[in-house]
C-alpha cells in the first residue's frame, strides 16, 4: 500500500508531462484541422452568402436543398464514376509498372523518375498539354486512334467521353505515386520468401506473384487504393482548366461543385454543406483503410 | 438602407474647394489587366496631375470580373474595401444586395458642374439598380459581328451591305462554310459570362429575362422562343460548330472562321491578333423586333468608401475617369465606348478617331438600343446563369430541341428565383 | 565447384561428398562461403564452374523444385499471410495438385480428395512437433521456437532427398537453441534423411554432426568427424577454429637434432622438420609441473566443472577444480606438455615422433 502511494506521485507527474508534450500537437491539430472543419460545419447550418453583412441560422435547409438539387446528384454520381474508373486503373497500371521497373536493370532510376514526373508537376501546365492531346483534329490521341482505325471523338467536348478523358488524365497523374508506393512494397518483401517458394516447388512468374508478391503487397495495396481514392475524390484542377464541369454537367464533380457554389455562385453556406458531404466521404475512405490495414497488419 | 441616408448628409463637403486642404489618399482597384493596366495607370497619373491634393494608389488588379467581385466581397467582410473600384455591369446588383456601393445620385445632384460630364441618360442607366446610381459607366461594350472580308467576298457577300437579320447571317455563314475545307461559317459565342449573349438574343427579339416585377420568368415567351430558334438556326442552317469559344476565336484569327459574334471590347485584340492578314469589318448585331434592345457589357466605376473626405476625392476621380478626358484615353486604348457623349462630338478628342476607325463606330451607333446587363435577383443569381448556359449548350450541341430546352430552362430558372 | 560474385571469389574449388543419411555440418565464420555453397546445392544460385550430383543425378542445370531438396532458412521464410497449416501444406499442394486444381477459390471444387490427403499428411507431420494445436494460427502469433518448428515441418512434409539447413537456430535464445539442437538431431536420425547443416557455431556443429566440414575463405579446410577435428586438426586454422577456449599456439622451433623447443625448454618430442614452428596445445593438454615451460598466471576463472587459468601471453590452461586450488593471479608456474600437435610456418600439420611421449609425461 505504501508503495502504491509512493508511485502515484510520479505517475501523475508523468501523465502531466505527457499532456504537456502532446499539447502543441493538440493545439495545432485543432487550429489547422479540426477547427476549420467545425467552422465549415457550423457555416453549413446558416444561410450566409459570400460578402453578406447578416447571417441567420438555417438549420438543415442547405442539406434539404442539396437533397433536391439535381446538380449535386449529378456531381456525386460523376465523382463516383470517376473514382470507380480511375482507381482500379491506377492501381493495376501502377502495379504493373512497379513490377516491370523492378525487373529492368540499369535504367531503373530513369523509369522511376519518368513515371513519377506527373505526380510532381503542376497539373495546370500539364492540363494545357492534355488539352492539346485531346484536340479533336490535330490532337495526338485522335491521330493514334485514326491510325489504328478506331473511332475518334472530341473527347473533352463530348458529354459521353469527357469524364473518361479526365479520368485518363487522373490515372496518368497518379500512376507514378501508385508505382512508387508499390515499389517500396516490393522492396519490403524478403527475398527468402521467393526462395522458400522455389524450394517448395513454385518458381513460375504467376505462382511467385500469387503466392508471395500479391499477398505481401496487401498493406501497400490498401494504402495505394486509399491514397488514389482520396486523390481521385479531390479531382478539381483538370475539371476547372479543361471542361469547367461541362459539357452539360457531364464532368461536374464534387469539389468543382463546391468551389462553384461557394465562390463563383457566392453560396458560401451551401458550399459548406457540400464540403461536409465531401469530408464525410473522405473520412469514410480513411476509416475503411484503417480498418483494413488493422486487419491485415498481422504479418510478421 | 440606413447607412446610405446617413452618408448623404456630409455632401456639402464634396466640392473642389476641399482640394486646397490636406492631401487625400484613395485606393482604386480594377480587373482584366491585359486590357486595362496601361490605361488605368495613365488615367490615375493624369488625374493626379490635374488634382495634386489627391493621391491615387492602385491595388493589384484582379484577372476578371468574377475575381474582383470575390476579392471585394472578401474585403467587405474584412473591412479592407478599396475606395473606388471598377466592376462588371451585371455585378452591381450583387454588390448592392450586400450594401457595399455608395449611391452616387446625391453626389451628382450636389455637383454644379455635372453637365460638363456629358453623361447621356441611356448610358447613365447602365449604372442604375432600382432607384440608386450604383456606378457610372467607364468602358461600355455591345455585341457586334466580326466578318472576315476575304471569306465574305468569296461567299458572295458585300462588306458595304452586311446582313441585318439572323436568317441572312446564317445563309452567309453557310455559303462561307461551303467555299473551303476546314473552314467554318460562323461562331456565335453563347458562353460569354453572365448570359450576355443569350440576353442579347432575347432582348434583340424584344423580350426580357423576367417580368417587370421580377417574380416570373419571361424568357420563355414568344420573343424568347424566336431567340432560341434563331440560335438553333445558326447551328442547323449556318453550320455553326459546337466548339469551345477560345478555339473558335483562334480559328477566326487564323482565317478558318468567317463570322464571329463577340463583344466590341475584343476589337483591339482582334485587330492586334489578325495583324492585317485579312481585312476585318464589323457589323451591327441584327435587331429582330421593333422594340429590340441590346445589353451593354463592360464596367462601371463604383464608390465604396464611407469616409466623407475620401468620398469627395473619390467622386472627383470617378468624374475624371468617366468624363471627356478619361473617355478619350479609354477609347484610344480599347474597343469600348464611354458613357460620356462629348469626346465623339469634338474633333480634337475622338471625332477623327471614329472617322478613321469605322469598326469602332459600330458600337457607338448601337447606343440607341442599349440597355442594362441584366442580373438575376436573389441568392441564386449566379446559379441561374449557369443553368441557362447548360440548356444553351444542349441546344447548340443538338442534344435537345430548342423549344423543349427553352421550356425546361424557364422552369429551372423559375425554381431558382427567390420565393416572395 | 567455384563461385564468384563479381570480382570477389566466394568459393574457390570446393569438393564435398556427402554420405547418404549422414548429418553433415558446414562450419565457418561468416563470409567463408558456407551459405553460398548451400544455396548452390539448393539451386537458388548457380556455380560458375563445377557439378552438383544428388545420388546418380547431375542436378546443377535443374531448377530448385526438380532437385527434391528441402531447405530451412535462417529467417524461416514462413509465408506470413498463411496459417501454419497452409504453410506446411504448400509444398505438397505444389507437387500433388495440377495447375487447374491450384486455381484460387475455384481450384477447390475439383481437388477435394487430394486436399484431404494433404491435410492428413500435414497433421501427421505437425503432431510430433507439437504443432497440431497451432495449425490455424498465423506465423506472427507464434513464438520463435514454434516458428522454427513450422519451418522444419514444412521441410519434412514431403520427405525430400536431403535437408538443407541454413543456420536455423541462430534466431533463438540460448536455452531454446540447446533444446532445438537435440530435437533436430533426433528428427533427422529418425527420418534417416541426409542433412546439410550450415552454422558458424562450432559447438552446434560438433554436437550435432556426424561429420563437420570446416570452411574458410571459400575452401574446405578439413572434413572429419568432430572428435578427429578436435584431436587431429590438419591445419593451424582448423585448430584455432575448433574448441573453446581455442587451442593454444606456442611459437617453437625444432633444433638441429630434431628436438622441439619452446624458448630454451626442450620438449620430449622429435620432428623431422627444422626451424621455426608452432606448437598447438589444447588447454587440457598441459599440466603444472616442477619443470617445463615457465608461465605466469594472470587470471583464474572458476567455471564449476573446470577452472581456466589465463597465462601471460594469452595462453589458457584448463584444470580440474581441485588441481587449481590455491592458485592465485601473479603466480609463476612451470608447465609440462602432455599432448600437442605441431604446425609448420605455412600452418600445415607436421608429424611428431610419438616415441618420446612417455618421457614427456614423466
Amino acid at each position: 500500500m505504501a508503495e502504491a502511494k509512493g508511485t502515484l506521485g510520479p505517475r501523475r507527474a508523468e501523465a502531466l508531462a505527457g499532456t504537456l508534450l502532446a499539447l502543441p500537437a493538440f493545439i495545432l491539430m485543432w487550429l489547422m484541422l479540426l477547427g476549420p472543419a467545425v467552422a465549415v460545419g457550423l457555416l453549413s447550418l446558416t444561410d450566409w452568402n459570400f460578402g453578406e453583412p447578416q447571417i441567420r441560422f438555417a438549420g438543415l435547409e442547405n442539406y434539404a436543398e442539396m437533397w433536391g438539387d439535381r446538380v449535386f446528384w449529378i456531381s456525386l454520381r460523376n465523382t463516383v464514376i470517376y473514382v470507380g474508373v480511375s482507381v482500379p486503373a491506377t492501381v493495376l497500371l501502377g502495379l504493373l509498372a512497379a513490377i516491370a521497373i523492378e525487373s529492368v536493370g540499369p535504367l531503373k532510376g530513369f523509369y522511376r523518375a519518368a513515371y513519377f514526373l506527373p505526380v510532381a508537376s503542376t497539373l495546370l501546365a500539364m492540363a494545357l498539354v492534355w488539352e492539346f492531346m485531346f484536340h479533336p483534329s490535330v490532337g495526338f490521341v485522335n491521330q493514334v486512334f485514326r491510325a489504328l482505325g478506331l473511332p475518334t471523338a472530341d473527347w473533352l467536348q463530348n458529354p459521353d467521353t469527357a469524364l473518361f478523358a479526365l479520368a485518363a488524365i487522373g490515372v496518368w497523374q497518379n500512376l507514378g505515386l501508385a508505382m512508387v508506393l508499390f515499389m517500396a512494397g516490393l522492396k519490403a518483401i524478403p527475398p527468402d520468401l521467393y526462395e522458400a517458394l522455389a524450394m517448395d516447388g513454385a518458381d513460375g512468374a504467376w505462382e511467385r506473384f500469387r503466392r508471395v508478391t500479391w499477398p505481401m503487397l496487401g498493406p501497400a495495396l490498401v494504402f495505394v487504393v486509399a491514397i488514389t481514392a482520396i486523390r481521385s475524390f479531390q479531382v478539381f484542377d483538370t475539371v476547372q482548366v479543361l471542361t469547367e464541369g461541362g459539357p452539360s454537367k457531364s464532368t461536374e464533380v464534387l469539389l468543382f461543385t463546391m468551389v462553384q457554389q461557394g465562390f463563383t455562385f457566392l453560396r458560401s453556406a451551401y458550399g459548406a454543406a457540400i464540403t461536409m458531404v465531401f469530408l464525410l466521404l473522405t473520412l469514410a475512405i480513411t476509416l475503411a483503410q484503417t480498418v483494413l490495414l488493422d486487419r491485415r497488419a498481422h504479418y510478421g | 438602407m440606413h447607412r446610405r441616408t446617413l452618408l448623404a448628409s456630409p455632401l456639402a463637403l464634396a466640392t473642389p474647394a476641399l482640394a486646397q486642404t490636406a492631401p487625400t489618399e484613395i485606393s482604386m482597384q480594377y480587373s482584366i489587366p491585359e486590357l486595362f493596366r496601361g490605361l488605368m495607370e495613365d488615367v490615375a497619373s493624369a488625374f493626379m496631375r490635374a488634382n495634386p491634393s489627391i493621391r491615387i494608389t492602385i491595388r493589384a488588379p484582379e484577372p476578371d470580373y468574377e475575381a474582383i467581385l470575390q476579392r471585394n466581397l472578401r474585403d467587405a467582410v474584412t473591412r479592407q474595401l478599396p475606395d473606388v473600384a471598377f466592376h462588371g455591369l451585371n455585378r452591381q446588383r450583387t454588390l448592392l444586395e450586400r450594401e457595399i456601393p455608395v449611391d452616387l445620385k446625391p453626389f451628382m445632384a450636389a455637383d454644379p458642374r455635372i453637365a460638363e460630364q456629358g453623361y447621356s441618360e441611356s448610358l447613365l442607366s447602365l449604372g442604375q439598380v432600382g432607384s440608386s446610381q450604383t456606378g457610372i459607366g467607364f468602358a461600355l461594350s455591345t455585341p457586334i459581328l466580326y466578318y472576315n472580308v476575304e471569306h465574305l467576298r468569296r461567299a458572295g457577300g458585300n462588306p458595304e451591305n452586311l446582313p441585318s437579320s439572323w436568317a441572312e447571317v446564317a445563309a452567309l455563314a453557310r455559303a462561307i462554310h461551303g467555299t473551303a475545307e476546314n473552314l467554318n461559317g460562323m461562331f456565335y459565342d453563347w458562353t460569354i459570362t453572365g448570359n450576355w449573349a443569350w440576353q442579347a438574343l432575347v432582348f434583340s427579339h424584344g423580350g426580357t429575362m423576367l417580368t417587370a416585377d421580377e417574380r416570373q420568368v419571361a424568357m420563355g415567351q414568344e420573343p424568347g422562343q424566336r431567340a432560341i430558334a434563331a440560335l438553333r438556326m445558326l447551328v442547323d442552317e449556318g453550320r455553326m460548330p459546337d466548339m469551345r469559344p477560345n478555339a473558335a476565336i483562334a480559328d477566326f484569327f487564323a482565317g478558318r472562321l468567317g463570322i464571329s459574334m463577340q463583344s466590341t471590347a475584343q476589337l483591339g485584340r482582334y485587330n492586334r491578333e489578325i495583324g492585317g492578314r485579312f481585312p476585318l469589318v464589323c457589323g451591327r448585331y441584327p435587331l429582330s423586333a421593333p422594340n429590340a434592345r441590346l445589353p451593354a457589357g463592360g464596367n462601371v466605376a463604383m464608390m465604396f468608401t464611407r469616409d466623407a473626405a475620401k468620398q469627395a476625392a473619390a467622386w472627383e476621380f470617378i468624374k475624371f475617369a468617366t468624363g471627356p478626358v478619361g473617355a478619350t484615353m479609354m477609347v484610344n486604348a480599347t474597343g469600348y465606348m464611354p458613357a460620356s457623349t462629348i469626346p465623339a462630338q469634338r474633333e480634337e478628342m475622338l471625332g477623327r478617331f471614329y472617322r478613321e476607325n469605322p469598326n469602332h463606330l459600330v458600337t457607338f451607333r448601337q447606343q440607341d438600343v442599349i440597355t442594362g446587363w441584366y442580373a438575376f435577383p436573389g441568392q441564386n443569381a449566379l446559379r441561374i446563369t449557369d443553368t441557362i448556359n447548360d440548356h444553351l449548350q444542349s441546344v447548340v450541341a443538338r442534344r435537345a430541341e430548342p423549344q423543349a430546352a427553352l421550356t425546361r430552362m424557364a422552369a429551372d430558372v423559375q425554381a431558382l428565383l427567390p420565393r416572395r | 565447384m567455384q563461385k564468384s560474385f563479381g570480382p570477389t571469389p566466394v568459393l574457390r574449388g570446393v569438393t564435398l561428398e556427402v554420405v547418404e543419411g549422414e548429418f553433415l555440418a558446414i562450419l565457418g565464420a561468416s563470409g567463408c562461403g558456407k551459405s553460398t555453397l548451400l544455396r548452390i546445392l539448393a539451386g537458388l544460385e548457380t556455380a560458375d564452374a563445377g557439378e552438383v550430383w544428388i545420388g546418380d543425378r547431375r542436378v546443377d542445370a535443374l531448377p530448385p523444385k526438380a532437385r527434391d531438396l528441402a531447405m530451412v532458412f535462417q529467417s524461416y521464410a514462413l509465408y506470413p499471410y498463411m496459417t501454419v497449416g497452409q504453410n506446411i501444406a504448400l509444398p505438397l499442394e505444389m507437387r500433388r495438385l495440377s495447375a487447374l486444381q491450384r486455381l484460387p477459390w475455384l481450384g477447390r471444387l475439383w481437388s477435394g480428395p487430394q486436399r484431404r490427403a494433404i491435410a492428413a499428411d500435414v497433421a501427421a507431420v505437425a503432431a510430433p512437433l507439437g504443432l497440431a494445436p497451432l495449425l490455424a494460427r498465423k506465423p506472427a502469433q507464434l513464438s520463435g521456437g514454434q516458428r522454427q518448428r513450422v519451418a522444419l515441418a514444412r521441410a519434412m512434409v514431403r520427405s525430400p532427398a536431403a535437408f538443407l539447413m541454413d543456420e536455423p537456430l541462430s534466431n533463438l535464445d540460448a536455452r531454446l537453441r540447446a533444446e532445438a539442437r537435440a530435437e533436430i538431431v533426433a528428427l533427422t536420425r529418425r527420418l534417416g534423411v541426409t542433412t546439410l547443416y550450415v552454422t558458424h557455431d562450432q559447438g552446434e556443429a560438433m554436437a550435432m554432426a556426424d561429420r563437420v566440414a570446416v570452411m574458410q575463405a571459400g575452401r574446405v579446410l578439413q572434413l572429419a568427424p568432430p572428435q578427429e577435428l578436435y584431436d587431429e586438426p590438419t591445419s593451424l586454422d582448423v585448430a584455432r577454429f575448433i574448441g573453446s577456449p581455442p587451442m593454444n599456439a606456442l611459437p617453437a622451433h625444432v633444433g638441429e637434432d630434431g628436438a622441439v623447443m619452446v624458448g630454451d625448454v626442450r620438449l620430449p618430442w622429435l620432428s623431422p622438420a627444422r626451424g621455426l614452428v608452432t606448437l598447438g596445445v589444447r588447454p587440457e593438454g598441459w599440466v603444472p609441473a616442477s619443470q617445463g615451460i615457465p608461465a605466469t598466471v594472470t587470471l583464474i576463472e572458476h567455471l564449476g566443472a573446470e577452472t581456466l587459468c589465463h597465462l601471460e601471453g594469452g595462453a589458457v590452461l584448463r584444470l580440474a577444480p581441485d588441481m587449481a586450488r590455491g592458485m592465485v593471479a601473479g603466480q609463476a608456474l612451470r608447465l609440462a606438455v602432455r599432448k600437442a600437435v605441431l604446425f609448420g610456418a605455412d600452418g600445415q600439420r607436421l608429424p611428431l615422433q610419438a616415441a618420446l611421449r612417455e618421457i614427456a609425461l614423466g
